[in-house]
Parts: structure tokens; sequence; C-alpha cells
């Protein structure tokens, strides 16, 4: 298991994390969410031992990346763009990454690439920007490492290479291999990923598998009727999305109010399916500092 | 451990980066060394005797005992292959902090001491071979030549080890300031430095002891490494405890790098201050020199131009520093 525990990592004078934590455990796809500035990257990088974390520690399967960095052939990280790779061919670069990487899978690397319209020779810096991400997730994937950590992975790629690279990512998932992705294509996510943790003020406070929010956050359609009052929607548990006239859309998360709601005769209430898009506006919505 | 040191993905990796200035190690000793003999012979065989080989030639002739010949092309040998040692050192490392190549390295499962370990190995393998071919061409040469019969194999044996010590220190020095140099740009002009900045102490020094009789700056001349990268003048000793230290030192920093820091000048908070303070000072001692010669002499001149340096030198720092260098 891939375990970060209370990370902090301050930049330039500013604390990017304070005290994150998560796990990630075998055969999960796990989605790292977060504002632009919130620190998902450098939580990437710092997993991976690109940074040194200022506290706390990261551990797979309960040893510490950072003093044992040979653990790390089973744990890859895949930028948002292979800027580093770019002086490589693309047969190259998995030469190399079949030395470092025992596991390597020149096959399914080989295989992946033809089905792109990729060729072994091309150089790196040639290839578009879509193109440069579906080679470097292939080149990832093909490593075979249990710990994969995608950095946008869906960066500039087109919708077509879009749905291709997210088949190979989810037939690159075993029972033993794990895959953490930070994106903002959250719809993507909605489809993929087993489990969302929200990174926010450098911290990991929100952590949920999908269908536990599905079971706890509830999308809501509320028609105040005459007589009946918003007010009861100014609670902390609840965030307003939309509101026309006496209709409004509503994002809960208490069983209780619900159950108060249902129970006004004087309310009109539909349940509509609950997007990570939705959940993500509220939680995120707040945080003035993200950039 | 010794598996560590050789992991043959990381020695690729490595070579891969930097198997460029190998080729360009091995033509440029060329032209520094065996193809200066070829150009000898054929001046002598041609009859004109021109340039700045013109006294060369004539001490040749009438002495033919001639080892000083070999041993002054040796020494421009050895000061272009010091050059190209710094080149490879800004090429492994400088280069490196450049497009996240260094993040890529990080994010390998290897030791940063795995990793300069290897790219000290591969920089001391480039520097033997270019050198050790160039020579072996060089015998050759001297032998094709018929000038073997002048040459004292032994002196020149001799002298090829200590240039190859030197050549390998002053590498390690290139790669020690490549650890705490942030960007490339950083690396190239801190390199820079430290050639140059010996000489400009020894300079200040003689001008502020003697202005202002300070005993122990009149020793400015003794002062180890003041003319390191000019007079090569020192013995192995010297040399293989200059590598030893830096290769200690390289090691040291390297490990504490902090990713984060590339595109500032300097990566290791202490040695931003030491850059702080160093630059302030010097720019105190140059405008000190400056007015004192310029404007004001005596005490109080070079006094009021050190003091004004020194600001201004301290404001100019902190400007820089707040600089990201994308190279």
């Amino acid at each position: 298991m891939l375990r970060i525990e209370t990370i902090a990592k301050r930049i330039d004078n500013r604390q990017v994390l304070s005290g994150a934590s998560f796990e990630v455990e075998p055969g999960q796809i796990v989605g790292l969410l977060g504002r632009n500035g919130t620190g998902k990257t450098t939580m990437l990088r710092t997993i991976v031992g690109i940074y040194d974390p200022d506290g706390g520690k990261v551990t797979l399967d309960g040893i510490d990346v950072h003093t044992k960095p040979e653990v790390k052939r089973d744990l890859v990280f895949i930028p948002d763009a292979p800027t580093a790779l770019e002086g490589y061919g693309l047969g190259e670069c998995a030469k190399m990454f079949a030395r470092i990487y025992p596991k390597f899978d020149m096959d399914f690397f080989q295989i992946t690439l033809k089905e792109f319209g990729l060729a072994e020779g091309q150089k790196v810096r040639k290839l578009s920007k879509g193109m440069k991400m579906l080679f470097s997730t292939t080149l990832g994937l093909a490593t075979r490492a249990r710990y994969i950590l995608l950095d946008e992975p869906t960066n500039g790629v087109d919708v077509i290479a879009k749905k291709q690279l997210l088949a190979i990512i989810m037939g690159a998932l075993t029972p033993e291999s794990s895959i953490v992705i930070s994106t903002h294509m959250l719809h993507e996510l909605d489809r993929i990923a087993d489990k969302i943790v929200l990174l926010r003020d450098g911290k990991t406070d929100e952590q949920w598998t999908l269908e536990q929010l599905q079971q706890q956050v509830r999308k809501l359609q509320i028609v105040f009727t005459e007589g009946a009052s918003a007010q009861m929607l100014d609670q902390p548990c609840v965030h307003v999305l939309q509101q026309i006239g006496p209709v409004h859309t509503v994002l809960m998360e208490s069983d209780e109010l619900y159950t108060l709601l249902s129970d006004n005769s004087k309310l009109l209430i539909d349940e509509l399916p609950l997007t990570l898009e939705d959940w993500f506006t509220w939680k995120s919505g707040g945080d003035g500092d993200a950039a | 451990m010794l598996r560590n040191l050789f992991d043959r993905g990381l020695w690729w990796k490595e070579f891969r980066q930097a198997r460029l200035m190998l080729l360009a190690m091995l033509v440029v000793g060329f032209f520094a060394l065996p193809y200066t003999h070829i150009r000898y012979y054929s001046i002598m065989q041609s009859g004109e005797i021109y340039g700045e080989l013109m006294h060369i030639i004539r001490e040749l002739k009438e002495t033919p005992a001639g080892f000083w010949m070999v041993t002054d092309l040796l020494s421009s040998f050895l000061s272009t292959m010091i050059v190209m040692s710094l080149i490879l050192a800004i090429y492994q490392l400088g280069l490196e902090r450049h497009a996240h190549r260094q993040e890529l390295s990080f994010s390998l499962p290897y030791s940063r001491s795995q990793m300069y370990i290897t790219k000290l190995l591969i920089g001391v393998t480039f520097i033997v071979i270019s050198i050790l071919i160039n020579v072996l061409l060089d015998i050759v040469m001297l032998y094709a030549l018929d000038f073997s019969f002048m040459m004292m194999w032994e002196d020149y044996v001799t002298y090829i080890g200590k240039l190859l010590l030197v050549v390998l220190s002053a590498y390690s020095i290139g790669m020690f300031v490549g650890t705490i140099s942030g960007s490339l740009v950083a690396h190239i002009a801190f390199t820079f430095v430290v050639i140059y900045y010996p000489e400009f102490i020894r300079w200040s020094f003689r001008t502020v002891s003697h202005l202002y009789e300070i005993s122990i700056l009149q020793n400015y001349n003794h002062y180890p490494l003041t003319t390191y990268f000019f007079d090569m003048q020192y013995g192995s000793y010297p040399s293989l405890f200059i590598l030893l230290v830096t290769i200690g030192l390289g090691i040291v920093h390297y490990r504490f790098n902090h990713a984060e820091h590339n595109g500032k000048w300097v990566v290791v908070p202490i040695w931003e201050k030491i850059l702080i303070i160093g630059f302030a000072i010097s720019s105190g001692l140059f405008f000190g020199f400056y007015v004192y010669h310029q404007h004001y002499s005596g005490k109080i001149g070079y006094g009021i131009g050190f003091g004004v340096g020194l600001l201004i030198g301290y404001v100019m720092i902190k400007l820089l520093n707040r600089l990201r260098v994308r190279f």
C-alpha cells in the first residue's frame, strides 16, 4: 500500500502542503482534485521523491520512499508534459525505462504506440502536445510499476485520443496495481475513479470513495411553493448550486435535513444524479487562496 | 554497493545525456595535442618558420633534446582539457536543471548520492578516455615523425599522470559548483567566478594591504587556490586533496539539492547567504579600487568607494536573487 502521511511542503515562502495524508490501496484509481495552485503537482512530486517533504513521510509497503529510493521501481510519475525526454526517440525512452524498471512491458509499449499511430523512431520533441501525453502515459504504464502517478494525463489530448487514453489506463489496471490521477477533467474521473481526494489549503480533509460520496451527498431540486421559506437551506450542510425563482438546485450532506424537507408538504423535491463537478464546485468554491 | 554504482539503467541514462561531450573532448583534444605535432612537423619540413612557432622551432633546431617543447605543448593540452572538463561538468549538471531533466532523474529509483557518483564516474571515464587516446595518438605521432629520439619518456609519463590529476580535480570543482548552482546560466557564471575570483581577490588584497598595512592580507600570493586555474604549478598532493574534497562536498550538496529551487541562482540556502555577502563585499572592493584610482586616492577615498560599492552590491544581488532564470 502507498501511504502518504501528514506531508508538509513549503515552496518560495508559501506553505503548499500542510499535513496532507491519504492512502492508495491496490486495485484502486484515485483522483486527486483541487483548484489550480492548491498543490496537486507538488503532492505528486513529493510522493515520488522529486521534492523532499519538510514534514511527514511517504511509505510504500511500509518502506520510506525518500530514504530507500530503490522501492521506486514500483512507483512511477508521469508529468503533465515529457519535456525531460524531448531529446530522445520514442524507442530510446522505452529502452532506457526497460533498463531502469525490471518489469517493463516492451510488447505493451510497442503495440500501444502502433495503436496511436506513433513510430518508435520518432523524436519526442516532434510530437504534438496531445501525442506527447499519449506517449508518456503509455511509457509510464508499460513500466508495470504497482503505483503510477499521472499528472493531468488528458491535458491537450483530443476527444478521440482521450477515450483511447482512458481505455489504456483502465486496461492497465490490475488487482495489484493502482493509479493516482491529478486532473481537472471531473467528468472523466466520474467514470473511472474509485476514490476521490480533495486537496484544499494544503490538506486532504475530504476523501471519499465514489460510492460513499453518492450515498452521503444528495443533489436535489427543491421548489418552494407559497408559504414555504427557503431559509431552511442556510446551513453548512447545504450548498445552493442554482436558484431560479422558487426553484433551488442544491447539494445536501445531511440525512436529517433531507427527511425534514421530504416531510414538508409545501415543498416539491426531486433527486438528481450527483456529479463530481457539483461536489467539487461546492467543496472548492470557497477556496479563496487557490489560483 | 558496487552493484548500485554500476546500475546499467542509470549509466545508460547518464551516458546518453553526456555522450556528445565525449566526442567533443576527443576532437578538441586531438587538435590541442597530436595535430599540433603534425603541424610542427610540416612546418619544419617546409623550412618556413613563422609566427608563434618561430622561437620554438629555432630553439628546437639548436637544442635537439627538446622535451621542453613537448611540455610546452602539453601545457596547452592541459588548459584545453581543463576547459573541456568544466564544460562537461556544466553539460552534466547545469543543463540537467533545464527542461525538468533533473526532476526526471530525482523521480527514478536511485539515491541522489548514487546519481552524483555515477555522473562523476561517467565524467572521469570521458576525461581519461579522451586524454589517453590523444596521448597515445601523440606518442604514435612522435614515433612516426622521428621525434622519439629526443623524448624523455619517463618525464613525459609523469607529466601525463599529473595532467590527468589536475584535469580531474578541475572537473570535480566544476561538478561541485554545479551542485549549488540553480540553473545553466548560474553554473556557467559561477564557474567563471571560481576561475577568476582568486585573481580578483589577490588584486584587491594587494591594494588593501598596501593602503591599510594589514599584514595578514600581504600574503595574498600564498592563499590556497589563488592561482589554481592559471599557473597549474601545484604538485600532485594539492590536486588530489582538491579532488577528494570537492567529490565529498559535491555528494553532500547534491544529496540535499532542492529541485523546487531550480531557476534560482543558488539552490543551497547556506550558499545563498555566502553569495549575498560575497557579492556585496566584492562590489565594495571593486568600487573602493575604482574611486581610489580614478577620483580620490588615499584611505578615505578607498573607504568611501568601498562603502558605496557595498551598498550597491547588496541591493543588486538582492534584486538579482529574486529573478528566476529559465536557462
